[in-house]
Formats: structure tokens, C-alpha cells, sequence
């Protein structure tokens, strides 16, 4: 008897594209020669809260979910930190279940960034299909007017006296109470926000096996010729090595995880991997990008944010220099919403008196008259980063490009609450002298050839024979980026191709 | 009762304790002595033994940062919770070396009064003296006396406002929160006390009254996408 689990397709990472990817499969594929049904395992590093088979229910949430996701930090709440550079949670899930909400689909210029940054053949009338899925699945919609409070609509006028049009921002949410706890790293008790929790009941119902707690610790990679091929992963639980094995793998271990899992492997740059190369491509972990924002604060003398805000938001891009590059996209981002502005946060703020009284008094209100609007560099041009084997990320973080656009996001916000109906009291107009990227992508990125990326347009390793890479490691940054809703598209674009190619009769 | 009305129930009772007829500084002396109960030894670090004299500064530095009234509870309110052992552990790195230097400069400003044993205008002058640097010639004494009076800024608003002493949700081995009520709620903060998110008007996670209130209104509202 081998010593090892056997599969059709093993899933390495239970993120936001992992679970979406392997109840998709097990859902729709089938074996290629017997017409079966596929045996799908999915193996995840973090725990899984939220097994018990209790159907989500937005709005309300199910017990065992409020119990564990309860409205505090998901710093505060994850049972065990993610070990790489990024905000991610390390569990069953991802970090779907801690983002605000935010939805920016691709727009056609980001389809336009893409092809010129590593050649896929990815265009809007390819995604249709995967972008009219997670329209659905995750209910995108405009941010609801009715929610909008004084601070969203001093910053939508203030804006169109300046000429500009501000859309309501689309949403991810469905049956949302407006609690005001969103943003922020806040995890949603509510099951409202979009996330990947109806994916995990979907891959549940199709009999995807869920492996918790399971740090995949390599992809095994046999030469075979003069090439290679996946025959499955070791991975570690409760302190365990364990082997499963399958015919394919696919590593959805997002921008962080992803390369360290392939470096681990044996798959990466030789000046990196030295003698522990197996297989060479100089892209594994190379191209790092992600969106660059800075937060421009204001203090009003009058509350702005209602009595309890929400997360509701107005958004338009300022300037977008060449066609998909380097675009200045400007956000409301807290001019709603309370959940950032705890008071241990405000109390230390450059805008807090000293001490004494003066200082109490500011705390009495200053949860509701703080705000900020943020200024943010999409698809940026500069020399991108480098994901190291143990996950820390690199790059110039005083790029002189992008410290012009933040000055010039900075002096623009500054005009623009000077044209609000009710200036803030106070505003701090100091641009940054230094930055650190958000929502990264690409370090493992898709593309035409090995010479400049891992995979290609289908996901599959250019150098290891059924070995497939597909979350936010694939895809270069958007223009106002917020990757998750791109990821979640990518994702959903993923699984079509895998089920066509390789899970149909005769794939 | 309205949360409202509780809270100014509560705020009554702390009124009550602040009346009490103890000076400032016989406060802080029985707080000092009575703290010695609560104190944690330092896991790591040499320094920041558990003195007497490093409570009562602390303390009145709390109460200097967060300042109290009758019927308007602030930092001092919390020391019989322990609130300034609280705020020592996270202070290792403030030598007794910076600390006495702090409570000590003051001698020479306020006739021979420590910190400790100064009232509360001289003591926001003292404080302000400080922050402004200019009554102070010699620079290194001034940088040390700034240095201090920034850790313990930071350290104590950060204590006090994350809502010591009803900032931890139960968790067990995993992490996992572990509240008994039926709708897990989680939210920590009580009305028995008033802490930092009442001073702060920080309502924290919503009720399940107020989450059926908010269900209620968004169902009435339509929009694209629902």
C-alpha cells in the first residue's frame, strides 16, 4: 500500500482562488478516460472556522462563524500569523473574509496593461464568462446612495466643482447591515461581504477534501528527459509529513505564498536556488507589483459620519499618463466608516493635543470627524520588486516616480477639501517620502513565453509538465487595483481553462 | 434603563470615589501600594522592577494625559483595576534612570516638588515645559526628559484607549473567541465601567438590538444589485 493520499488534482492553498478553483473543478470536471468524478483535495496552512455545514446566510451569519468571526482585527483573531510579507489570513478561506467590500472589476485598460506587461492573450470577451460569475456570486453592486453619509457627499461635490465625475464605487456585499465594521482588516460576523465562504459550501457539497492546518511544504517535481513533471506535494499537519499525490497541481498560494512554495520546490532562479535547482525559470518570485496609495487625513469640527457610517464610498481616476499605466485613482476611503478610527489610533494621532483636557475633549468626538481620502498609483511604472524564498518582499521604496505621483495625489486631495462645503479644520498636506505597496500581484506572473513568466495564459507551468500556479501571483497590478475582485476573475477564468483543457472528455 | 442613563449611573459612582476627600497624593501613595498586589514581573529586562515609586509616576502621568473630574472618570478611575501595572509591563525599555528624571526635573521649576507630588495645572506646565523644551538649558537632561514623557504618552493613551480593562475577548487554545451569549456578540465592552471607548464615544461592535434596528432599515431600502 503507498504510503501517500491519491488524487485527481491537488489544490495547494486554500486562499480566495484556491477555494474557488476546487469546488469550480470538482463541480464541473470530470475524469478525462472514465467520465468519474474527479477526487479534489484542497490543503490550506490556516485553520478551518468555519466547518459545521451551516449554510451562509448574509445579513445574519451563522453561529459558529460569529463566534469566530467576531468584529475585531483579523491581526487579533488569526490563530497563527501568515509567515510572509502581506496582510493575508492564514486560513480556510483567505483574506476574502476581511476585505471591505471594495469591488474594482478589470477595466479594458487593465486587459491592455496586461497583454503589454508579459503578452498573455487574456481580453474581456475571454473573462465574460468568469466576470458575469463573480458579478453574481459575489453581488456587485454600486455603493448604496442611501448609506452615503456627509463626508461621502462633501467629497462627491467637492469633486465636481473641480470637473470631475465621482461614481459610487462597486461593492461586493449582499443583505450588508451597514455596521460601520467593514474595512480595515475587519472580518464580517455577517456573512455579507463577498467572500470565498460560498465557494467553500460549493467545494463542501462536491466533495472536495479539505485539508486544514497543512503547510504544503513542496511541490514534488520529478525530471523526467529533459524536462519535468508535478507528481504531487509533501505538506506538515499537527506536526506530520505527509505525502498526497495526483496526476495535477495547481498552487494558489497568492504573491507571497506562491513562489515561496516553488522556491521550496526547486523551481526558481538558479542564483537564488543554487544547488537545490531542479528546475530554472528566473520569473519565479521576480516582477513583484501591487498598488502604491498614501491617505491624506482631515479633522472637521462637525461629524461627518453619521452614527455609525459604513463603508459606502465615491471614487474617479484623475490621470492616467499612457494607456493602462500609471493611473491616479482618488477615494473616499474614511470618510464613512469608523471601523479605522479606534480610538488608541485617534489618541496618538498628529492631529491630538498634547495632554489634559484638551485632549479628552478632541476623543469625545473625534471618532466622527476624522476622515481621510486617498490617493492611489494603479498599473504603476518602476522597477518591480522581488519575492525572496522566505516570502520577504523587495523593492525601492523611494522609487522617485511614484513619490511624484503620491505628491501629486497629496496636493490634489488638499485642493479638493479646499473646495468642500465644509472645509476640514485641519489637514495634513505632507506627501510621503517613502512608500509601501498594497494588494500585491505578480510574482509568479502569466505570460507568453518562460523568458518573462512562470505560467502561461493557461496557467500552466512553462517548465514543469502538470503543474499549474493561478491567484494573485499570475496577474500584473490594475489600474485602481485592490486585487481581489481581479483574482477572484482570474480565478474563475482559471478553472474554465483547466475543465476545458484537461477535466472534459478528451481534455 | 437607557445605555445613557447607565452610563451616567456610573459615572456617578466613580464621582463618588474621586470625592473622597484624598489628596492627590495620598492617592497615588495608597494606589502605588495597593497596585503592588496586581504587578506582573517582567519576563525579560533587568530593569523596570515593580517600585512604588515608578506606579506613582505613571500614575500621574495617566492622570495628567487622561484627567479626571467629577463626573467625568479618566485614567485615575482605573487604578483600582490595575491600569498602570498594566501600562509598567509594556514600559521595560524606560530605564529608572529616565524615570527619576522626570519625576525629579520638576524640583527645580515648582519649589522642590517632584512630578508625584504636583498639582494639575503645575503639572500640565511642567509637562508642556517639557514638550516645549525651552525652560530647560541643559540639552541632554531635556532629551531624556523628552524621550520618557513620549514613551509613557504613547504607552498609556494606548493602554487606556483600547479600553483597559474590558479589552479581551476570551479566547481558547486555538484563538477562537469564545462568548457564551446565544448571538455571539463578542464586544467586550461593558456598562459597569467607564474606560477609554465610553470617553471616546467608540461604540464597538453593535448589539443585537441595534443589529435588528439596522436590518430593519436596509431592508427598506432597494437598490441595483439586490
Amino acid at each position: 500500500m503507498p504510503e501517500y493520499e491519491s488524487y485527481d488534482l491537488i489544490v495547494a492553498g486554500g486562499g480566495t482562488a484556491g477555494c474557488l478553483i476546487a469546488a469550480r473543478i470538482a463541480e464541473n470536471g470530470i475524469h478525462p478516460e472514465t467520465g468519474d468524478r474527479l477526487r479534489v483535495a484542497l490543503i490550506e496552512g490556516g485553520p478551518y472556522f468555519i466547518q459545521g455545514k451551516e449554510e451562509p446566510r448574509p445579513g445574519y451569519g451563522a453561529p459558529s462563524r460569529r463566534q469566530a468571526v467576531v468584529n475585531i482585527k483579523n491581526q487579533e483573531f488569526r490563530a497563527e500569523p501568515w509567515p510572509y510579507d502581506g496582510h493575508q489570513n492564514k486560513m480556510v478561506g483567505g483574506c476574502g473574509l476581511h476585505w471591505g467590500g471594495n469591488a474594482y472589476l478589470p477595466f479594458i485598460e487593465d486587459y491592455d496593461h496586461w497583454r503589454r506587461e508579459s503578452g498573455v492573450d487574456w481580453s474581456e470577451d475571454k473573462f465574460k464568462a468568469a466576470i458575469d460569475e463573480i458579478t453574481e456570486v459575489y453581488n456587485l453592486h454600486p455603493s448604496v446612495l442611501e448609506n452615503m453619509t456627509l463626508g461621502n457627499n462633501l467629497f462627491r461635490d467637492a469633486a465636481r466643482v473641480m470637473g470631475y465625475q465621482p461614481e459610487p464605487a462597486l461593492m461586493g456585499r449582499r443583505n450588508c447591515i451597514n455596521c460601520g465594521y467593514c474595512g480595515s482588516g475587519h472580518l464580517c460576523k455577517y456573512d455579507s461581504k463577498g467572500s470565498s465562504l460560498y465557494y467553500i459550501h460549493l467545494a463542501e457539497r462536491n466533495g472536495v477534501e479539505i485539508i486544514p492546518d497543512a503547510e504544503v511544504e513542496r511541490v514534488i517535481i520529478e525530471k523526467q528527459g529533459a524536462g519535468a513533471v508535478a507528481k504531487g506535494v509533501y505538506y506538515s499537519q499537527y506536526g506530520q509529513r505527509r505525502e498526497a499525490r495526483a496526476p495535477k497541481v495547481i498552487v494558489t498560494c497568492g504573491t507571497a505564498g506562491t513562489p515561496v512554495v516553488l522556491m521550496r520546490s526547486g523551481y526558481g532562479p538558479r542564483e537564488v536556488l543554487g544547488d537545490r535547482l531542479v528546475v530554472e525559470n528566473s520569473n519565479v518570485g521576480r516582477h513583484l507589483d501591487g498598488d502604491i496609495g498614501h491617505s491624506v487625513h482631515a479633522l472637521f469640527d462637525i461629524d461627518i459620519k453619521g452614527s455609525y457610517g459604513g463603508v459606502e464610498r465615491y471614487n474617479f481616476r484623475v490621470s492616467q499618463a499612457e494607456l493602462g499605466y500609471h493611473t491616479l485613482g482618488i477615494r473616499d476611503s474614511k470618510m464613512a466608516a469608523i471601523d479605522e478610527a479606534y480610538p488608541h489610533v485617534l489618541a496618538l494621532h498628529e492631529f491630538a493635543p498634547e495632554l489634559g483636557w484638551e485632549h479628552k475633549k478632541y476623543m469625545e468626538t473625534v471618532c466622527r470627524r476624522l476622515g481621510s481620502i486617498v490617493a492611489r498609483v494603479g498599473a504603476p511604472i518602476w522597477d518591480k520588486g522581488v519575492v525572496t524564498p522566505t516570502g520577504t518582499h523587495v523593492y525601492n521604496r523611494r522609487h522617485p516616480g511614484i513619490l511624484k505621483s503620491l505628491k501629486e495625489g497629496t496636493e490634489f486631495i488638499v485642493e479638493l477639501y479646499n473646495k468642500m462645503a465644509v472645509r476640514p479644520i485641519k489637514v495634513d498636506p505632507i506627501p510621503p517620502k517613502r512608500f509601501a505597496i498594497g494588494h500585491q500581484t505578480s510574482s509568479c506572473r502569466a505570460g507568453e513565453s518562460r523568458a518573462n513568466s512562470v505560467v502561461s495564459s493557461d496557467f500552466e507551468s512553462h517548465d514543469v509538465e502538470n503543474l499549474f500556479v493561478s491567484s494573485a501571483a499570475v496577474i500584473p497590478c490594475g489600474n485602481l487595483s485592490l486585487a481581489h475582485i481581479p483574482v477572484c476573475v482570474v480565478a474563475a477564468y482559471t478553472w474554465r481553462r483547466m475543465v476545458a483543457n484537461h477535466f472534459s472528455r478528451g481534455g | 434603563m437607557e445605555e445613557k442613563e447607565i452610563r451616567s449611573e456610573s459615572k456617578k459612582k466613580r464621582s463618588a470615589q474621586s470625592e473622597s476627600g484624598l489628596s492627590r497624593r495620598e492617592f497615588v501613595k495608597q494606589t502605588g501600594a495597593a497596585s503592588a498586589f496586581y504587578w506582573v514581573p517582567p519576563r525579560v529586562g533587568s530593569l523596570a522592577e515593580p517600585t512604588v515609586q515608578r506606579l506613582a509616576i505613571v500614575s500621574a502621568m495617566g492622570d495628567a494625559l487622561i484627567p479626571s473630574a467629577p463626573g467625568d472618570p479618566g485614567y485615575k478611575d482605573l487604578e483600582a483595576y490595575g491600569i498602570s501595572q498594566e501600562v509598567l509591563k509594556g514600559l521595560q525599555a524606560l530605564s529608572d534612570d529616565l524615570l527619576g528624571a522626570l519625576n525629579r526635573s520638576s524640583q527645580g521649576l515648582f519649589d522642590g516638588k517632584s512630578l508625584v507630588e504636583l498639582e494639575e495645572k503645575e503639572r500640565e506646565r511642567y509637562l508642556k515645559a517639557i514638550i516645549g523644551g525651552e525652560s530647560f538649558v541643559d540639552k541632554g537632561t531635556l532629551l531624556k526628559l523628552q524621550t520618557a514623557y513620549k514613551m509613557l504618552r504613547l504607552r498609556i493613551l494606548t493602554v487606556y484607549y483600547q479600553n483597559f480593562p474590558e479589552n479581551r475577548v476570551p479566547k481558547d487554545a486555538r484563538g477562537v473567541p469564545t462568548t457564551q451569549d446565544p448571538h455571539q456578540i463578542s464586544n467586550p465592552n461593558t456598562r459597569e465601567l467607564v474606560t477609554g471607548w465610553d470617553v471616546a464615544n467608540y461604540p464597538g461592535p453593535v448589539t443585537w438590538e441595534e443589529e435588528e434596528r439596522l436590518r430593519a432599515r436596509m431592508k427598506s431600502i432597494r437598490w441595483e444589485g439586490e
